[in-house]
């Protein structure tokens, strides 16, 4: 082979490389989920319970023998215009119960705030097992100046939840979105 | 003297480069073309290192205020993008454009005409960010990895010029990377094999696959940063779907390959010095090219350990911190192989050696605090503190720069035909080791003691050491115009260099004239190859 020829394929096959890890930088997003998903990582801060292999009649059924100690731990910085705080900072529950709590947010600000709230569970195992039916952080809240409200989350815990957890802590981090509306609305995490 | 391995062809013609300026232009010559990329990358040395002092003086003492926030966060964010994309990484493709061609026996490099557009593609990728500094006022300040929302939402406009000089940037080091892989697999003279060559030219291999790989990457990160600023994506965006920790992963993903990318080409000089100056064969050649292809391959596994504190799940942390870890064998086993050369070596100790010798002890040290910060509970306490600035300056600084003059110390008389004065070397040599860790040890101590790092200003209590380390900072930079200094001057003054300059060379590019002709290996020379065994043959006495 002449040595421009040989010189010209190799070049090409080069730049068509650099080509495609040009692309490969796109496709490592749906990479990733693929992978989170499949390796069971980053489920701490998933807000609702995804698929476990159980029987969904089962999961209703009140396991009388195990108490779960639940606690409810809230989290924001010295900018952040609310005051909250948790009515039940600990709950002692048994599996299948279904239970009910509510944080207590104050804004005690001069002007109207939305707020989003990111859960994260420890541990992570038991992401899945805490089913939340209904959560004040599925949505953004927002509040007037100088008002208040009460959070509410209606929750159980799967009966189906490994044997060795006893402790759940379930914390939410509360950022203040006000300046930041976007354009679509956010994707369900 | 040197067994003769080749047979220089007899001289044609030395067809003359064109006259003037013209000839810088447009010159697709290896040897000008490598001139010209070190010639840039010192020149942008000495920015970055302006930028690097600015940054020393403001964090002089706490009541120190030559600049506010805004403007210091410039400083460092142009330091760091000046140097690795504007000294590191031009020098060794300088180093790579003059050298590999000799080493292999090739005329040139494969394709000379790109070569040409690889460098002035970065000269003009250099005018776009450092103009950005005057013409767009704030410049560049989220740091050199400037992290999305940063960057995204509350960038500066010159983060678009900062966007447009990376991509430019990324070109030229993609067109070089390919050059010198086409160089080396298609262009050696016959029968060398790749088991032959050089461990330079193996460094520059494995680096250049990094390089394809890893330098789009950054393109494709940039270019979402881009249109998150500009064209309504919210890759970066939590509220729109996206995810700021994307922004990282994609950055690092980038960005490990991209400081391997920074030190192979540093270990690929230490394993040209130090056999010449030890007078014996490097050690374990195969285990040589297994490290540094191994090195290359983990480096893309590893990326997470810059984010153990961003909030990444347990599982992955431990994977990152494991396979962090075991990046570090392949590393020991080439500091191993340097030792092993050293050893039973006959060993002086001209100005390369002694850079050579410094990077064994500095690089080690560098990379024992790498092992530490892998280390994922405890990186929580280190985690953008000083003592990560600490450990990537003395593996960049007293680690891959000093390879950098260690390769110019080897080559220069080479290059210029002349050699340079011993005993300016000397004093820059000792200026630099004695200043370098006065100014990068403390920074371990300023680390775990809890100084933030990327701060304009501090508690009191690490005034003394900020002061020791600005003091060494301004020793270590004037120290760096006296080796600007020997350097020029050699390029016409000193006793003339000889073939084969240093006693203990061995290879193809020792065995033409200092300088060289402007084409040299234009009919391949002849090689015959000899194999690496430890025990070498007695080298007779001619």
């Amino acid at each position: 082979m002449k040595k421009n020829y040989r010189n010209h394929k190799l070049t090409t096959l080069l730049a068509a490389t650099a080509v495609i890890m040009f692309g490969v930088a796109f496709a490592l997003v749906p990479f990733f989920n693929l992978l989170c998903d499949a390796l069971d990582l980053n489920s701490i801060n998933q807000s609702r319970a995804r698929d476990v292999d159980v029987n969904p009649q089962l999961a209703h059924n009140i396991d009388h023998n195990r108490i779960i100690s639940l606690r409810f731990d809230i989290s924001y910085n010295d900018d952040f215009p609310w005051h909250v705080v948790a009515t039940d900072p600990i709950m002692h529950i048994k599996p299948g119960s279904r239970q009910h709590t509510e944080y207590l947010a104050v804004n005690h600000s001069k002007i109207t705030t939305t707020i989003r709230a990111i859960p994260s569970i420890w541990p992570p195992e038991a992401a899945k097992y805490l089913i939340k039916t209904e959560c004040f952080c599925f949505e953004q809240q927002i509040l007037d100046p100088y008002s208040s409200a009460q959070l509410p989350i209606y929750y159980y815990i799967n009966p189906a939840l490994p044997d060795h957890i006893e402790h759940i802590t379930l914390s939410y981090t509360f950022f203040d979105i006000s300046n930041f509306q976007p354009s679509t609305p956010a994707a369900p995490l | 003297m040197n067994p003769p391995d080749a047979v220089v062809p007899a001289p044609n013609h030395s067809s003359s480069p064109a006259p003037g300026l013209w000839r810088w232009i447009t010159t697709t010559n290896h040897k000008d073309i490598g001139t010209l990329y070190i010639l840039f990358a010192f020149t942008m040395f000495l920015i970055g290192g302006i930028f690097a002092l600015f940054v020393r003086w403001q964090l002089f003492s706490p009541d120190v205020q030559i600049m506010d926030a805004n403007l210091y966060n410039q400083a460092i964010t142009m330091h760091g993008l000046v140097m690795i994309f504007g000294f590191l990484m031009p020098v060794g493709v300088g180093f790579a454009n003059w050298n590999i061609p000799l080493m292999i026996g090739a005329a040139d490099m494969a394709l000379p005409r790109l070569n040409n557009l690889s460098f002035w593609v970065l000269v003009i990728a250099f005018i776009v960010l450092l103009s950005s500094l005057v013409l767009s006022q704030p410049g560049p300040n989220a740091g050199w990895t400037f992290y999305a929302p940063l960057s995204a939402s509350y960038g500066p406009p010159s983060i678009d010029y900062m966007i447009f000089a990376i991509h430019l940037m990324g070109l030229s080091s993609i067109m070089g990377a390919i050059n010198i892989i086409v160089t080396i697999l298609n262009m050696r003279c016959p029968n060398m094999r790749l088991r032959d060559m050089p461990m330079f030219c193996w460094a520059w291999l494995v680096t250049s696959f990094l390089l394809l790989a890893a330098m789009p990457i950054l393109a494709g990160t940039v270019t979402m940063l881009l249109f998150d600023r500009h064209f309504g994506t919210t890759f970066f965006n939590a509220a729109g779907g996206g995810d700021p920790l994307l922004f990282q992963h994609l950055f690092w993903f980038f960005g490990h390959p991209e400081v391997y990318i920074l030190i192979l080409p540093a270990f690929g000089v230490i394993s040209q010095v130090i056999p010449i100056f030890a007078r014996k064969p490097l050690f374990g050649y195969y285990t040589m090219v297994a490290a540094l292809i191994g090195i290359g391959l983990l480096s893309f596994f590893v990326w997470a350990h810059h984010m153990f504190a961003a909030g990444i799940a347990t599982g992955s942390q431990l994977y990152f911190m494991f396979i962090t870890l075991l990046v570090a064998v392949p590393t020991g086993v080439k500091i191993f192989n340097w030792l092993a050369t050293l050893y039973k070596g006959s060993i002086s100790f001209e100005p390369p050696m002694l850079f050579a010798i410094a990077f064994l002890l500095q690089f080690t040290i560098g990379g024992l605090t790498g092992v530490m910060l892998a280390l994922a509970p405890v990186n929580f306490q280190y985690h953008d503190s000083y003592f990560v600035v600490g450990h990537f300056h003395y593996v960049i600084v007293s680690g891959a720069v000093f390879a950098v003059f260690a390769g110019i110390y080897l080559w220069l008389p080479k290059w210029t035909g002349h050699m340079y004065s011993y005993r300016l070397a000397n004093w820059h040599f000792w200026l630099s080791v004695i200043s370098v860790n006065m100014t990068f040890f403390p920074m371990h101590f300023l680390g775990l003691a809890g100084m933030p790092r990327r701060i304009v200003d501090y508690s009191l209590q690490f005034t003394n050491f900020n002061m020791v380390s600005s003091i060494g900072a301004l020793i270590f930079g004037v120290s760096q115009l006296l080796f600007i200094y020997i350097a020029l001057r050699s390029f016409n003054h000193g006793k003339p260099a000889s073939n084969h300059v240093w006693q203990g060379s061995k290879g193809l590019e020792w065995i033409l004239s200092s300088p060289p002709p402007y084409h040299s290996f234009h009919t391949p020379p002849v090689f015959t190859h000899h194999e690496h065994t430890s025990h070498h043959h007695e080298e007779k006495l001619s």
